[in-house]
């Protein structure tokens, strides 16, 4: 009886639903594409995904405050070009990483101080950044690609692997784990869903809300700069307006992955697990869609799609 | 019994398994004043709410004018005569007084408005009723009572026989009051029906023809008025003697833990001082607006630009904001538990772990195993039911979402408790559950503060009550002392 009430339950969860999806979606992919279950495009597949996966840790922190970042494919970008300018100065990588990451943590900084203390709506605001920033690596890249002559350690970031596994799967791996432990076992973690679920109550309980909407969009702009690092490393160029692979449409990713992974866009609901199933299963559908030789401009419809489709579910799932 | 022109025949209404009200069947006559009273919990809301049209009766039916009508919406039932006065002020403030009043009425010559008529009709109107608000006023720019005037005017134009009023006379002053008695004479000389709830049992033996006493969602009993007395009332509201209801405090009241002297904040608090002792309960009172609940804000930092001295337990004090008092030792339970306290969808536990989460921390991370521990024993110690803490708090009765929120300065030690309105909206048998729960706090050496405006509440708990009125302390009054007339006459009491 127990086990049938707990079998009621896992399956009333989003997570459980995503999964189903996402096995579904495994077992028809070599329908359509012999080569899906090849290991080449294995873990080709799974470096595509980790780029959105990993801008989903940060979209997913913004979320559950209540908040959302349209800036972060933008982050991406500039942090792509920033390597690549670095690069052609021949630094170190190390300093590379050091100058990027905190590039990313800088322009998330910027958001939360101006989502904070300028008490504006986080959507205009990282529109508004996201807008400047195009233009800023538009401006300086007059829309063209840029390459450097990378060094090997560099481009070993982004490109290289352990064992079988490409680095930015294993980064993103890791990064989850961070994520997990992060919103779920420590005070700061808690904080971030009260302050999302209830801002005057969090504020009562002697949560320093400012602190926590600060740290959140700087998170955010440092994971969108992991992100772009590892893009930027794997082929030791910049790339403008790079499709699917590329920032370009990231901001849309992200918040599709931690929408469909069940987060409410009104804060205070989600979990990571879920954020992680939803990158995973867009782009499985996503990876479908290129072996069905779909016009690319199709895959923006549908993943519009999926994001209205996850929202009425949630919504009717609310309702109730 | 002359015309009915109400007749609720076997009424019961069910949310889940609970039934908020059961058989209820009561007959009110045309042009009678019905009042009906109860403890919060009784279910008089439940009973506005099926008669206004915002619910139906899971069971039972509604006989209005001798027909069996069902009110789907508060629309239709205004529609049909049966025009309700909600607790909450139901206008839209950005418009105008007599727009508010027409809304989605007004008078309209193909589909353009008539401007000059909605003004004009709404001027009558008023003027009829003896109500002195300028009909192009914004409903913003109006006081309480004014507007609570302005829906009585509205209810009166859709020709109400029957009017429902919900606590009317909340949060209004003295002269408002008065305002609003004369508007209710008048409604009378027009033979409207008028349904009656109040916690001011004064009033209702001043105007009532006739009263329904709820309980716990029964129906106790409906009598005249001229043969029962405020005493007997009471006692059938809660159902056991009053002496009963209230815990005594048997703790040796002790040292001086608080010490305000000369507390000012512009235009709200005036030169406010006052002491508390080391387990003791210090009671506030005064009428909405007084500055009881602005004193309890600044002490736990939610007020800035105050002025005076405050000393705690020997040192100086000086609230900035609540992250800073509750370190000093200050807890506070806020009068609007959903909006000022409460993680609706998250878990109980959740609720009443987030202030003290330093506890369960092992190397840095919490211990789930810790804090669930600590969160059954005090959901065990409060009867918190259900006795999930899993469960989204948002799933739990007004009760025991409140013994939840108190629960959450239990996990830790503190000198002051601030308890505001401590049972509002919850019902009588976690009322009692929580006065018991607040007198045990005492013996743990704390301090309690409590802002009401039951002063049965007051009356019953409080070692001492302080009187506010116009911002400042009017009266000072110790247990033995302490009356409803009393606190009232302080209450009312002019500030120059």
């Amino acid at each position: 009886m127990e086990t049938i009430q707990k079998a009621r339950t896992l399956l009333k969860q989003e997570e459980t639903l995503l999964l189903l999806f996402i096995v579904i979606v495994t077992l028809i992919s070599p329908i359509f594409s012999p080569e899906f279950f090849t290991s080449y495009n294995f873990s080709n597949l799974l470096r595509q995904i980790s780029y959105p996966a990993i801008v989903s840790i940060g979209m997913l922190l913004t979320v559950l405050i209540g908040g959302i970042d349209l800036s972060v494919g933008s982050v991406m970008q500039a942090v792509s070009l920033t390597a690549i300018m670095l690069v052609q100065l021949q630094a170190p990588t190390g300093v590379i990483v050091i100058v990027v990451l905190a590039l990313g943590l800088f322009l998330g900084l910027m958001n939360g101080m101006l989502i904070t203390f300028g008490k504006l709506q986080p959507f205009i605001v990282t529109l508004g950044t996201k807008v400047i920033i195009d233009g800023t690596t538009l401006f300086m890249t007059k829309g063209k690609g840029i390459s450097g002559d990378a060094s090997d350690s560099f481009l070993s970031i982004g490109g290289g692997y352990m064992g079988a596994i490409p680095n930015p799967v294993i980064i993103m791996l890791v990064l989850y784990i961070i994520g997990f432990i992060l919103l779920n076992k420590t005070i700061f973690g808690r904080q971030i869903y009260s302050v999302g679920s209830n801002r005057v109550a969090a504020y009562n309980s002697g949560i320093n809300v400012k602190k926590v909407q600060l740290s959140v969009y700087a998170l955010s702009g440092l994971f969108a700069a992991i992100a772009g690092l590892l893009i930027a490393s794997r082929t030791g160029a910049y790339q403008p307006m790079s499709g699917n692979s590329g920032a370009t449409g990231m901001e849309l990713s992200a918040i599709a992955a931690v929408v469909v992974g069940g987060a409410s866009l009104s804060g205070g609901k989600g979990t990571i697990w879920g954020a992680f199933l939803g990158a995973l299963l867009a782009g499985l559908l996503f990876n479908l869609l290129v072996f069905l030789n779909m016009n690319p401009y199709i895959q923006q419809f549908i993943l519009g799609i999926i994001i209205l489709a996850a929202v009425i579910f949630s919504a009717s799932k609310n309702r109730k | 019994m002359d015309n009915v022109i109400l007749k609720l025949d076997g009424i019961s209404k069910q949310f889940g398994n609970h039934y908020a009200l059961k058989d209820i069947n009561v007959n009110i006559s045309e042009g009678e004043f019905h009042a009906i009273v109860g403890e919060n919990g009784a279910g008089k809301s439940t009973l506005i709410k099926i008669l206004s049209g915002v619910h139906l009766p899971s069971e039972g039916n509604v006989h209005f004018k001798g027909q069996s009508v069902k009110f789907l919406s508060p629309y239709m039932a205004q529609k049909s005569g049966v025009s309700t006065l909600f607790q909450e002020i139901q206008e839209i403030p950005a418009l105008s007084v007599a727009e508010n009043i027409y809304l989605g009425r007004e008078p309209q010559k193909g589909s353009l408005l008539q401007w000059k008529t909605l003004y004009k009709e709404a001027g009558e109107l008023l003027n009829n009723l003896d109500i002195k608000i300028d009909p192009y006023k914004k409903m913003e720019e109006l006081s309480i009572s004014e507007r609570k005037m302005v829906e009585i005017a509205r209810a009166v134009s859709f020709n109400a026989e029957l009017l429902i009023m919900d606590e009317p006379s909340a949060n209004l002053n003295e002269d408002e009051l008065a305002v609003l008695f004369k508007t209710i004479a008048e409604l009378r000389k027009r033979k409207v029906t008028i349904i009656y709830i109040s916690h001011r049992l004064r009033e209702i033996f001043a105007m009532a023809d006739r009263v329904t006493v709820l309980r716990d969602g029964q129906h106790v009993k409906t009598m005249d008025i001229k043969d029962t007395d405020e005493a007997r009332l009471v006692q059938l509201m809660i159902g056991r003697e009053l002496n009963e209801y209230y815990p005594v405090n048997t703790e040796q009241i002790g040292a001086k833990v608080l010490e305000i002297s000369d507390l000012n904040v512009p235009e709200l608090l005036h030169n406010v001082s006052l002491s508390l002792n080391k387990r003791e309960i210090l009671g506030i009172a005064g009428l909405a607006g007084s500055g009881g609940n602005i004193l309890t804000k600044v002490l736990f930092g939610l007020v800035k630009g105050y002025s005076g001295k405050m000393v705690l337990d020997g040192k100086p004090f000086v609230p900035r904001n609540p992250r800073q008092c509750i370190a000093d030792g200050i807890a506070f339970v806020p009068e609007d538990r959903k909006t000022q306290g409460l993680f609706l969808n998250l878990s109980v536990r959740t609720n009443m772990s987030i202030t003290s989460l330093r506890k369960f921390r092992t190397f840095g991370l919490i211990s789930e195993p810790k804090e669930s521990r600590q969160a059954n024993e005090l959901v065990q110690q409060l009867s918190v039911r259900p006795k999930n803490i899993k469960a989204p708090i948002r799933s739990l009765s007004g009760g025991n979402q409140q013994k939840a929120l108190i629960g959450r300065w239990l996990l830790d030690k503190y000198k002051i408790l601030i308890l505001e309105e401590p049972t509002r909206g919850v019902d009588v048998g976690a009322k009692m559950e929580i006065y018991q729960e607040i007198n045990k706090l005492l013996s743990q050496g704390l301090s309690l503060i409590m802002v009401s405006s039951e002063l049965p509440e007051l009356l019953g708990m409080c070692d001492r009550i302080l009187v506010f009125s116009g911002g400042t302390i009017t009266g000072e009054l110790q247990r033995d002392e302490a009356s409803e007339e009393k606190i009232m006459e302080y209450a009312l009491q002019e500030v120059k």
